[in-house]
């Protein structure tokens, strides 16, 4: 009997075309052939016991499709698949080689099989096999997701539960990289905070290169419509980082980008609003809007805008490109002096647009109202009338009609310092209750009380009275000098009586 | 206001000039009166009335009355057509000066019975009625006696006095109208177209001896004369200019017809019969009157006492100034009164001299100035006299 090498020959341990039987250990006989300076192996089996016939029983081995008899080599072979199909159920039963009897082959049932392999987490029962999770998963329950207690234990966690659609955390979510929400992310918590190691970003991912970039809204809580009236909304709070001691604290900045020239670059970013530790609101641009409210003040430098006041500690210019509106809704617009809230000037607007400037002395009466023009002083009145009042009783009227009219109420005097005229280019007339008292025509002649007769040549005075034509004196007692006269006709009626005469 | 006066035939046109007390003043005092109406295109009043009918008859007063037989004659008129209305005016030119001297109180009457303080008295006499309950009421008015009435004292049938006294004088400087130059006739009345004023003037003249001595001594020891005229009419008439040259009919009426109807006279005889006072001396010519009959100025101020008669026909009175209710006696002011009288008819009266004129002979147009100068220009011109 040729020796068994032991152990896994090189290329050189055999010749080309040959074979050579080799014991591996660990894995048994190995024929191996070199092949092309290659070598080849093939693991060997040990060849089947040839069954044993007992003469006595039986001489002859039925032959069928399962058991076929080589006459060559008079091996039995046994076609396994070509054993009749059924299905196995409790209570059948299975060959096995019992190593407790010497290998021999024995039968054994299925639910003594499955009872064999039953165990942690596995349940058998009529000889079906289970797999029973609870033997090693605790707390299960539907929609809880299962977690690794130890390397062979699990729990189903309570607190994290998928639905088939909505994975739900009860506790602290944490993450270490990315956190990817594919809809709306919704946190019935009040806080979101971000981590200390940089700096936070909320921010809508960029659209496509030819898309406008989307909103951004954040929004404060609402109430909800209906059944209870009055509730209020919800504030929404911006603050900056806190700072210490004397370490400023963080500002609140508004960043935009304003549109530049055409191009496909990114515009840069300006802060607009920034609102400092100090309170102050810095606005790079333009403030807009229907309503800026401040709970005390606006503050321009020295200009000082509160609810309603505003102040600036030097001149103050109010240059419109427009009108100037101011709109007081009693109408009334006040001009102080430093303050004084009693010595003032007042313009009223009333009805129809009826408007007075008025001044106020609080301890007299010399709170004066100046025009003082460079230029000329107009008043134009569609209303004819432009009026002078002394503490409201009318003095002067100018009636600015076609035939104006300077109206006086009262005594009447012209106080000039050098010489007053009256210049008419049509005559002059000084009337008393709206008749010539005095007239002076375009001769220069003077007519006093609407003297009206046809002279051939007028007098440089011509006067028209009854009674009482002319005086003068120096005073009484003294130099007085006195034209009276008076005229009659008896006018027939009464004891006024005349005889009519002869015709 | 005109009145109606019973003892002149004149119709009075009477202004009160209301002047301070004791104001001496002085002046010019002018009255210019025409008798047309409107300055109609009538002839003269007297050759109106010979062509016409005068209202009213043709008794217009007493001086009219007594035409004369020349006046009734037509021939002597010829007036008719020269519209001559115009030349019936009265002009005058009074001087005026003084003044009103007022003092308050008065004088009580003297020698008369007095009821002091005793209106019983005064019931009993007559002059007042009990009416009970110690209400008394004068019997004439029948008004209630107040009691100031009652405590005074009242003079029976006395009059009291005052101590005030206009010394208001005046001048005729001139008067002109054209009723001068009428001459009389022998056998029939005047013709009174005009009444004369008075103008009185005290002259004092040289020596009556023929010596000179004490001449232009203004303190001649000689009285003073006085002299009296009575103006009817003053002023001159130039027909001719100083060359003597006739004025012809640029200023003198004239007809031109050269005939010798007496309907209408002619220009050439009547400007050779032109007096210097401008009138004809023809006595036929001149039918020209004056409207302004007297012309009276004087000075008055409110003095009334309260008289209460038992019966006014018995003349029995009392009077009070001092409690009487109805008393007055001004003393701040007076009136200067310028009464100028006009002519006036009675159309219903008789034939008789001084009939009540009621109405004004003819519609008069009168006006009337006054300058004066002086111590006071506070002047108030009224138709009554003034009471404030």
């Amino acid at each position: 009997m040729a020796r068994i090498k032991i152990g896994t020959p090189v290329v050189g341990d055999i010749r080309e075309g040959e074979i050579e039987h080799r014991y591996i250990t660990g894995t048994g006989l190995v024929l191996y052939t070199k092949y092309r300076n290659q070598l080849y192996s093939s693991k060997m089996y040990p060849s089947s016991v040839p069954p044993l016939i007992d003469k006595k029983a039986k001489s002859i081995i039925k032959k069928s499709s399962f058991i076929n008899i080589d006459q060559f080599t008079g091996e039995l072979e046994l076609d396994f698949d070509a054993l009749t199909s059924a299905s196995i159920a409790n209570g059948d039963s299975i060959l096995f080689i019992d190593s407790s009897s010497s290998n021999e082959v024995r039968k054994e049932s299925l639910a003594d099989l499955t009872t064999l392999l039953a165990g942690n987490g596995l349940d058998t029962a009529s000889s079906v096999l289970s797999v029973d999770v609870s033997d090693f998963m605790t707390n299960g329950a539907n929609n809880y997701v299962i977690t690794s207690v130890t390397a062979d234990t699990m729990n189903a966690e309570s607190n994290l539960q998928f639905t088939g659609s909505t994975l739900a955390v009860t506790g602290a979510l944490t993450t270490t990289t990315t956190a990817t929400i594919g809809t709306d992310l919704t946190i019935t918590g009040g806080d979101i905070v971000y981590g200390n190691g940089q700096n936070a970003t909320v921010s809508v991912t960029p659209t496509a290169h030819d898309a406008a970039g989307k909103l951004l809204t954040i929004s404060a809580g609402n109430t909800t419509a209906g059944t209870t009236n009055n509730i209020a909304g919800g504030s929404l709070k911006f603050s900056a980082g806190q700072g210490k001691g004397s370490g400023a604290g963080g500002n609140i900045v508004f960043s935009t980008a304003n549109a530049g020239s055409s191009g496909s670059s990114l515009n840069s970013l300006a802060t607009a609003l920034t609102i400092s530790d100090d309170l102050s609101s810095t606005f790079a641009g333009a403030l807009l809007g229907t309503t800026i409210d401040a709970s005390t003040d606006f503050t321009i430098d020295g200009l000082v805008i509160t609810a309603d006041t505003i102040t600036n500690d030097a001149a103050l210019t109010v240059d419109a490109a427009g009108d100037i509106i101011l709109d007081a809704n009693s109408g009334v617009t006040k001009f102080y002096l430093a303050g004084d809230t009693d010595d003032l000037c007042t313009l009223t607007v009333a009805a129809n647009g009826a408007t007075t400037i008025a001044t106020t002395d609080f301890s007299g009466i010399t709170g004066h109202l100046t025009l003082d023009a460079d230029g000329d002083i107009i008043l134009d009145a569609a209303g004819d009338d432009i009026y002078f009042k002394d503490a409201g009783s009318e003095r002067f009227r100018m009636d600015l009609n076609g035939t104006p009219t300077l109206a006086v109420t009262g005594a009447f005097t012209i106080d000039g310092s050098a010489t007053v005229t009256i210049d008419g280019t049509t005559g002059v007339n000084i009337q008393e209750g709206g008749t010539n008292v005095i007239n002076i025509d375009t001769d220069k002649y003077i007519y006093f009380h609407a003297y009206a007769q046809s002279l051939s040549e007028d007098y440089a005075l011509n006067n028209k009275a009854v009674l009482y034509h002319f005086t003068t004196g120096n005073a009484d007692y003294k130099e007085n000098y006195t034209f009276l006269s008076y005229y009659h006709v008896p006018d027939n009626t009464g004891a006024d009586l005349y005889e009519a005469y002869p015709s | 206001m005109a009145a109606i006066v019973s003892n002149e035939g004149a119709y009075q046109e009477i202004r009160y000039i209301r002047i301070p007390d004791r104001r001496l003043i002085s002046g010019l005092l002018y009255v210019n009166v025409i008798s047309h109406i409107e300055h109609d295109n009538s002839d003269d009043f007297f050759q109106q009335c010979f062509d016409h009918t005068p209202p009213n008859g043709t008794l217009h007063s007493n001086i009219f009355v007594n035409q004369g037989g020349d006046q009734s004659d037509p021939t002597e008129k010829g007036r008719e057509g020269f519209y001559h209305s115009f030349a019936d005016y009265d002009c005058f030119v009074f001087y005026v000066a003084g003044g009103m001297t007022l003092r308050t109180g008065n004088a009580t009457p003297i020698g008369t019975d007095t009821y002091d303080n005793d209106v019983a008295g005064m019931v009993s006499d007559g002059y007042a009625e009990d009416r009970g309950g110690g209400v008394y009421s004068w019997k004439d008015t029948s008004v209630e006696i107040t009691t100031a009435e009652k405590g005074g004292t009242w003079y029976e049938n006395g009059l009291h006095g005052d101590y005030c006294q206009h010394f208001i004088k005046h001048h005729l400087v001139s008067r002109i109208n054209n009723a001068a130059g009428h001459a009389q006739t022998t056998t029939d009345e005047y013709l009174f177209k005009g009444r004369p004023m008075l103008r009185k003037q005290y002259r004092q003249y040289g020596n009556t001896d023929g010596s000179t001595v004490g001449d232009g001594d203004l303190y001649s020891p000689n009285a003073p004369v006085v002299s009296n005229e009575f103006i009817l009419s003053e002023g001159v008439y130039d027909h001719l200019d100083t060359l003597n040259d006739d004025l012809g009919p640029g200023s003198i009426v004239r007809t031109e017809t050269g005939n010798t109807n007496n309907d209408i006279y002619d220009a050439g005889p009547l400007r050779a019969n032109i007096a210097p006072d401008g009138t004809t001396s023809l006595d036929t010519g001149n039918t020209y009157f004056s409207p302004v009959d007297k012309v009276r100025i004087y000075g008055k101020h409110q003095f009334t006492e309260d008289i209460h008669y038992k019966n006014p026909d018995d003349g029995n009175f009392v009077s009070n100034m001092n409690r009487g209710v109805r008393a007055v006696h001004e003393t701040t002011f007076w009136d200067l009164v310028v009464d100028v009288g006009m002519r006036g008819n009675n159309p219903s009266g008789s034939a008789g001299t001084h009939n009540a004129a009621t109405k004004d002979i003819i519609k008069t147009q009168m006006n009337v100035a006054f300058h004066p100068f002086g111590e006071t220009a506070d002047f108030s011109i009224s138709d009554t006299e003034h009471t404030s």
